[in-house]
């Protein structure tokens, strides 16, 4: 472990591993939000991936055949050893040495270096002229910031004492109270039955003049729009056809009094009655414009989501931190998410400053109200000491769905956002290949139920499955998808997906592209159980197994998104008519 | 963060309160990210353990995806049930624990495990506490110096030697100085209840108890929503275990003093010891208005509180955080309950039920009259415990406990 950190610096140090480069052009890496460094470290210079523009990992291994005898990172070789020694890293660099022997490395003749010019025509090649252009565009933004902007400047937090009471008593531990109102606004659509314990707690919030709940609803049929009357909310009530998540935000913002707008969801809970006002001070104390925070999992949340979360917060580095965000120096797409994501779940804004600008889009609202204040130079804060109580129990299905709809958003409010060449005719051995895997190993998992083991025992077991799994033929079986963890949902749709293609003949032409991108969301799920458990158990197996089933889900999805923006006149129909059911109610 | 939760019993042998609060502990906190372990006493024969060390047997198993580890002494050294002893398995305990290398220990109970905190400080690693019942100021542990009476704390000493005198003075200061050495070595010491915390502050010098109330999982609870009328027949419902501390009696002789007993029914679920059920039984004398429901399995929550309209919890002991009555009121089910403790802590009169004299049956019965005779009072109570009762939920309790892990281990410095 101390070993691959001191790896890490030194590779840091070198330069030559460029973040925005490695999620540009792997875009399993991208969607499994996992430190790319440490998948290039771990897993990516194995499979071949560049690191960066600046060195050329087969053409290294290729022209030094000692390397790859010897097994090591190639990268590493190259720093430690190979550089001094006169070996080159790139085709042509002989060339571009030569050229650039004095001028220093952030010299603007580098950008067209014989390598670089080698470079931009592949580029072109595989990803056409449109996105080299926002390449070259982001990699001129970005030269004078070589890494990713990550303010860490410290925030002030002042936490406040909740009282402990279930009853309707006076605390003895009082907090000031601020002459401010905040209105906490909730789109809601048959909220469910802990909706009461919501409302209660909302209204329990210590610390203001006033607090006043705004429901927006969508066409309730259950107890919510009684219980919110009951509990004193004011209800907005719109057509379900009316709704989007935007439009009944600000429609909930236009009809509430309070000098704050607190944005929640109908199942999230604040942890206590002082969370709120912890929120509040946070933003005052530290001249935000916005304040959010991560969430903290119900009891009953899975592995799945639980792993996800966790990842989520540490690509935006909030698991163990709290952190201000500002415009970074480099505008691509991973730095404005990674320092404009603010979160329905609970959002904090001043209700002036919320209605210049309100929410669009019907999606991803609230990254892009964060993007657009840090554009113009507001300050966010995203907390990780205090959370919202928030978790979902989905179905895989809901997970094909939210793979499509998160990645077909990334492309529309990301110009620089990568869609992997790939159509739907490519896409469908890849999955049956990847479906028939995936079954081979739930059953392997199997075996590991009737005994108890280590994280480490099962990270060898699955990623030895999945390497040993890459190549292999797939059973063109018409019924793959009994038997499983898929819900019904999911099933019937994979199932008619693949309806019509004949696998038969197309079998070999699966190149494991879905495999890959499976093998880097298990990685994931790997590491965060080795970060939360000792023992692999049989009650964790059978939670790995639904995790697995679940990634699966998400990946798919992703891959229909690609299909769906590659389409052609060959799968035009077909590919509107999957955009119409993968919209549907996400 | 690896976080060591240690208790003097667990599942599946023993479920009472205090297993329920560690197992929702230690999963939340490992829901939260942390690895977790229970460490536990277990009172099964020597030989059902795979391993010993230092004179004590242990072994590892799983519950609910936790990773328990429990011992025992091979030789019973004694009493180790109300006896604090510094030294007593001492080398176990400091061994597991460098083995184990946790960042920090939360203790749910000391009983027979607190050679782990003893070994703990030698070792440097910080604990928190979270007080349960009173076995750290009273070796009787329900401060109950006899069946009917309580006591109402040790006044250093003085109280324990005026109604306890079968305990020499020497092992009950000796006792006290040993239980302040522990709390006040502790990063915090929580209670359910203020009761509880109370007692402790007024025992305990320099100590200063937070108070977190238990949570509550509800996704177990459904609501019973009704809206009472004069005719309505009512059904009055007992959940616990059957113990003469319970006051189960007191319940059932207030049934029948009732003056118009046929508009009202009474259904006893829990199970307990056979003398006091027999006792039950003969004061229940064939009534068939009284019926005996036996135990029931955490799931049929919902449908043990669809049976009743008023929940009694007719407790003599002090009852520190009675689960039954933060899960009846979760329910919207009204209570009546002892003026006592945790029990008067909750159940507040007129605002989400009734209280009455400890042990007072004619008492009770007086108030178990007036809903019978006007069913209709129930209905404020429910409006009340509909819009203005919050109980908290088991991940509010575990926040309280997330913040002040992250505090202690100073994560967010």
């Amino acid at each position: 472990m101390c070993l691959l950190k001191n790896d890490k610096k030194i590779i840091l140090k070198s330069g030559l591993f460029d973040e925005k480069y490695y999620l540009l052009n792997n875009p399993d890496v991208r969607f499994a939000d996992t430190d790319p460094l440490k998948h290039f470290m771990t897993i990516g210079w194995k499979e071949g991936r560049n690191p960066s523009a600046q060195f050329d990992l087969s053409f290294y291994l290729m022209r030094n055949p000692d390397v790859l005898e010897s097994g090591i990172n190639p990268l590493l070789h190259y720093i430690n050893y190979g550089k001094s020694e006169g070996r080159v890293a790139l085709p042509g660099q002989l060339m571009s040495h030569r050229i650039s022997a004095n001028s220093t490395k952030s010299s603007p003749k580098k950008l067209f270096s014989l390598a670089s010019l080698r470079f931009a025509f592949r580029y072109i090649r595989l990803h056409g002229f449109k996105q080299f252009w926002l390449k070259a565009k982001n990699k001129l933004m970005s030269r004078k910031a070589a890494s990713i902007n990550l303010d860490q400047s410290p925030l002030t937090i002042k936490q406040v004492s909740p009282k402990a009471s279930t009853a309707a008593s006076t605390s003895d531990n009082e907090i000031e109270v601020v002459g401010k109102s905040v209105s906490v606004i909730i789109p809601t659509k048959n909220a469910g039955k802990d909706f009461p314990i919501l409302m209660k707690t909302l209204n329990a919030q210590r610390g203001f003049e006033k607090i006043e709940v705004v429901i927006v609803d969508s066409g309730s049929t259950d107890e919510t729009l009684e219980t919110a009357k009951f509990l004193g909310a004011t209800v907005v009530n719109i057509e379900p056809e009316d709704f989007s998540h935007s439009g009944a935000r600000n429609l909930g913002a236009e009809a509430a009094s309070g000098d704050y707008l607190m944005f929640m969801v109908q199942d999230a809970l604040p942890p206590n009655d002082t969370w709120l006002a912890t929120m509040y001070m946070t933003l005052i104390e530290n001249d935000l414009a916005a304040v959010s925070c991560a969430e903290s999992p119900r009891e009953d949340a899975d592995l799945f989501y639980r792993q996800n979360s966790w990842n989520y917060y540490n690509f935006l580095e909030v698991n163990n931190a709290d952190r201000i965000f500002s415009l970074p120096k480099s505008q691509d797409y991973v730095s404005l998410r990674k320092n404009g994501q603010l979160s329905d779940l609970a959002n904090l804004i001043s209700r002036d400053l919320f209605l210049q600008y309100g929410y669009r889009l019907n999606y991803a609202e609230d990254l892009d109200l964060g993007i657009r204040l840090i554009k113009d130079g507001h300050k966010l804060a995203f907390l990780g000491s205090s959370r919202v109580i928030h978790s979902h129990l989905r179905t895989p299905y809901y997970f094909l769905k939210r793979g499509f709809v998160d990645n077909l958003f990334l492309t529309d409010i990301f110009d620089d956002f990568v869609i992997p060449e790939i159509h739907l005719r490519e896409f469908i051995p890849e999955l049956v290949s990847c479906y028939s895997f995936l079954g081979q190993l739930i059953s392997s998992l199997d075996s590991l139920s009737t005994m108890v083991v280590n994280p480490e025992d099962l990270e060898d077991l699955v990623l030895k499955s999945i390497d040993q799994g890459s190549g292999k033929k797939f059973d063109p079986s018409t019924s793959i998808f009994a038997e499983s963890k898929f819900d019904d949902n999911a099933i019937e749709f994979l199932e008619r997906l693949i309806e019509g293609f004949d696998l038969k003949n197309n079998r070999t032409v699966a190149k494991g592209i879905m495999l890959q991108a499976f093998r880097g969301h298990a990685q994931v799920i790997l590491d965060y159980i080795k970060n939360s458990y000792e023992v692999v158990d049989e009650t964790l197996i059978e939670d790995v197994k639904v995790c697995f089933t679940k990634a699966f889900s998400i990946i798919t999805g992703s891959f229909l998104a690609y299909c769906y923006k590659n389409r052609d006149e060959t799968d035009s129909q077909e590919m509107t008519n999957l955009y119409s059911v993968m919209m549907e109610g996400v | 963060m690896k976080v060591i939760y240690l208790t003097h019993q667990f599942y599946p042998e023993f479920q009472a309160g205090t297993e329920k609060f560690v197992f929702n502990c230690a999963s939340m906190s490992q829901k939260a990210g942390n690895i977790v372990k229970v460490i536990t006493y277990n009172l099964k024969s020597v030989d059902s353990f795979a391993a010993s060390l230092h004179g004590v047997q242990y072994g590892e198993y799983q519950y609910g995806g936790l990773n328990v580890l429990a011992y025992r002494y091979t030789n019973d050294p004694g009493d180790i049930h109300f006896n604090i002893d510094p030294k007593l398995g001492i080398e176990f305990a400091r061994e597991i624990l460098q083995r184990e290398k946790p960042d920090l220990i939360h203790a749910g109970h000391l009983m027979r495990v607190h050679p782990f905190i003893f070994a703990a400080r030698e070792l440097g690693i910080p604990y928190i506490i979270t007080l349960t019942d009173f076995h750290l100021i009273c070796p009787k542990i329900m401060l109950a110096p006899t069946p009917d009476t309580l006591c109402s704390g040790p006044e250093g000493g003085a109280a324990c030697k005026r109604f306890c005198s079968e305990y020499s003075e020497s092992f009950i200061m000796n006792r006290l100085a040993l239980t302040r050495d522990l709390l006040l070595g502790a990063k915090a010491v929580y209670s359910p209840s203020k009761i509880l915390a109370d007692m402790f502050d007024d025992s305990v010098k320099d100590l200063k108890v937070l108070v977190n109330n238990h949570g509550i999982m509800h996704s177990n609870i459904v609501p019973h929503r009704q809206f009472y009328n004069k005719e309505d027949k009512i059904r009055f419902g007992f959940v616990g275990f059957l113990g003469r501390h319970k006051g189960t009696h007191v319940l059932i002789n207030a049934f029948n003093q009732l003056k118009s007993p046929h508009e009202a029914h009474l259904k006893i679920f829990g199970s307990g010891g056979a003398d006091y059920e027999g006792q039950l039984n003969r004061l229940a004398n064939g009534d068939s208005r009284i019926e005996f429901a036996g135990a029931f399995h955490s799931s049929e929550l919902p449908q043990v509180f669809s049976t009743m309209d008023v929940l009694i919890i007719p407790s003599i002991w002090y009852e520190n955080y009675p689960f039954t009555i933060v899960e009846s009121l979760a329910s919207e089910v009204p209570v009546i309950a002892s003026d006592l403790g945790g029990m008067k802590e909750r159940v507040i009169n007129d605002f989400n039920g009734f209280t009455f004299a400890p042990g007072d049956s004619a008492a009770l019965a007086e108030v178990m009259q007036k809903i019978v005779d006007n069913p209709e009072i129930l209905n404020p109570l429910k409006d009340n415990i509909r819009t203005k009762q919050v109980i908290p939920t088991v991940e509010q309790e575990m926040y309280t406990y997330w913040q002040k892990y992250n505090e202690v281990l100073g994560v967010y410095k």
